[in-house]
């Protein structure tokens, strides 16, 4: 089984050029794809600059670099008891899509929402309103034909529990709604492989990086206490082909984490 | 110097009536009403001052603009917009409410807006003098309050230094300082004191007391609120704010932390 490795374009050291300096070398270091965090000031939702748009589809197209798109995250709510929150968050989400559409991206990525204190009395409440702007969102998607895959986050006032995912899955079947698997956040709660168990089904896409028990450093695999010989054991076993984006610290880690990677995969082969 | 209560004490189905009943319970004069839409809007906040006022002769209002995703210092153009019109529109019902003072998050600076932080800084910088224009022209006291998280721009000593150094020129704008905040940001009173100049210091005209981590959080961290009171007496030492309110959704915290207050007071 060959793997899909990509980079994540919070990897750039230049972020008013992050996309087409993270494209240039994953050009020169054979990884195949490249997921754009559209919170950069090169690609905006908000403030589409189309020959930028123009340039990173040449690149990508030119070389057979794959792109996906991230959705900003910072400040969006879509569980926000603040209907003005809510709908400017719904946009953005909307203009990602509309902006995944242009660079021929099958896929977007993005967080259900933030639980500040009208939610943390009222979670359900927020869930409900959760899954109000998610209906929206995806029927929108449907009609770019764009995937959504929410993703699960282990922050504090983060909404991205599995409790959370499950919840969602529960509440709205379409087969556009699928998961990123973070599995860092995963660890930064719980076990990984755990939620990797309940959520495998969904999995589209996969964010990696390594870090101790509790925490969210952004390491290279095999920096921290995560079972990641185990865990790719288990995608392989499951025949699941979702990208393993590196969302490490810098590009030396991203190179680092996919030669451990593939270290372990030769292993398990062996094994 | 006016002792008052956050209107947060509405949540967990608890009604204007049985806010006014602390009140007059307490003798408290002063409500700082935080804009949590829909609880406490645009919509519903002229009749809730209004039967507040009925029923509590000489009261005083303070405005806590909606500040949870608020953020005019976002690399999004949409969410610095949002904000802006919200506070605003904060600043308008204070207006018409016949508020004193306005109370904002100023904003987070995330990964990206570190990575541009000329330009965030550029664009927050003028959206804090349009603000403070817009309050200045209704006579609005307009405070701006420190938040815990790293990402936040207002958060240390030396932010509220930085922050001085945009705002000084203005009469109207000064800070809100939130004791639990402080400390959740592994801070104290004393390092403020210590860090930050008698002007910067003389900029405090409220301040907030309330459980750690924040008032604005759901906490059940009842053992803090002696830690926020004996920060609360050092500081009191050195500045004398215009209000101090206490904040909880729970009227058992509300109560004690009064009971603390006027103790020092």
């Amino acid at each position: 089984m060959r793997l899909l490795y990509g980079l994540s374009t919070s990897l750039a050291e230049n972020y008013k050029n992050a996309a087409i300096e993270t494209i240039k070398f994953a050009i020169e270091n054979n990884f195949q794809v490249v997921e754009i965090f559209c919170e950069t000031p090169d690609v905006l939702p908000d403030q589409p600059d189309y020959k930028k748009i123009s340039e990173i589809n040449s690149i990508a197209r030119k070389h057979g670099i794959r792109i996906q798109i991230h959705a900003p995250f910072h400040s969006l709510n879509l569980a926000s008891f603040n209907e003005r929150i809510r709908q400017v968050s719904v946009k953005i989400i909307k203009d990602t899509i509309v902006l995944a559409s242009e660079l021929n991206s099958p896929i977007v990525t993005f967080h259900l929402g933030l639980c500040f204190l009208p939610c943390q009395i009222d979670r359900k409440k927020a869930l409900k309103v959760l899954i109000r702007s998610l209906w929206d969102i995806i029927e929108f998607a449907n009609d770019y034909n764009i995937m959504l895959a929410m993703e699960n986050r282990g922050g504090k006032l983060d909404i991205g529990r599995l409790s959370d995912l499950l919840y969602v899955l529960d509440n709205i079947s379409d087969n556009k709604l699928r998961v990123t698997f973070d599995v860092v956040q995963a660890n930064v709660v719980d076990d990984p492989l755990k939620y990797y168990e309940a959520l495998k089904k969904f999995i589209r896409n996969i964010h990696v990086s390594d870090s101790p028990r509790g925490k969210s450093l952004l390491l290279a695999v095999g920096e921290g206490e995560i079972n990641y010989k185990e865990l790719l054991a288990r995608l392989i076993r499951d025949n699941i082909s979702a990208p393993l984006i590196f969302e490490v610290a810098n590009k030396e880690k991203a190179l680092k984490s996919r030669e451990e990677l593939e270290k372990h995969k030769k292993a398990l082969i062996r094994d | 110097m006016v002792l008052g209560v956050s209107s947060i004490l509405l949540f967990k189905q608890r009604t204007v009536k049985d806010l006014i009943s602390l009140l007059i319970e307490l003798n408290i004069k002063h409500v700082d009403l935080f804009l949590i839409p829909p609880y406490l809007s645009i919509d519903n906040i002229d009749e809730i001052a209004s039967e507040i006022r009925d029923a509590v002769s000489d009261v005083k209002f303070t405005i806590k603009a909606p500040s949870f995703s608020e953020n005019l210092a976002s690399i999004l153009r949409e969410i610095r917009e949002t904000t802006m019109r919200e506070y605003i529109e904060t600043i308008e019902i204070a207006h018409r409410v016949g508020a004193l003072g306005v109370i904002i998050k100023p904003g987070m600076m995330f990964h990206t807006e570190k990575k541009c932080k000329d330009e965030i800084l550029g664009v927050f910088t003028e959206s804090i003098r349009k603000i403070a224009d817009k309050a200045s022209h209704y006579g609005i006291k307009l405070l701006l309050e420190n938040y815990y998280y790293p990402y936040e721009i207002l958060r240390r000593a030396e932010s509220f230094t930085y922050i001085y150094e945009l705002i000084k020129d203005y009469n109207n704008v000064g800070f809100a300082l939130n004791i639990p905040h402080l400390l959740e940001s592994r801070s104290s009173v004393d390092f403020l004191i210590r860090n930050c100049s008698g002007d910067v210091l003389n900029k405090i005209e409220l301040i907030y007391l309330g459980l750690r981590p924040s008032p604005w959080e759901n906490s059940t961290y009842i053992q803090s609120i002696t830690h926020s009171y004996y920060e609360f007496v050092k500081i009191y030492k050195v500045v004398k704010p215009e209000y101090i309110v206490a904040a909880s959704i729970d009227p058992t915290i509300t109560r004690l932390l009064i009971d603390y207050l006027r103790d020092v007071l």
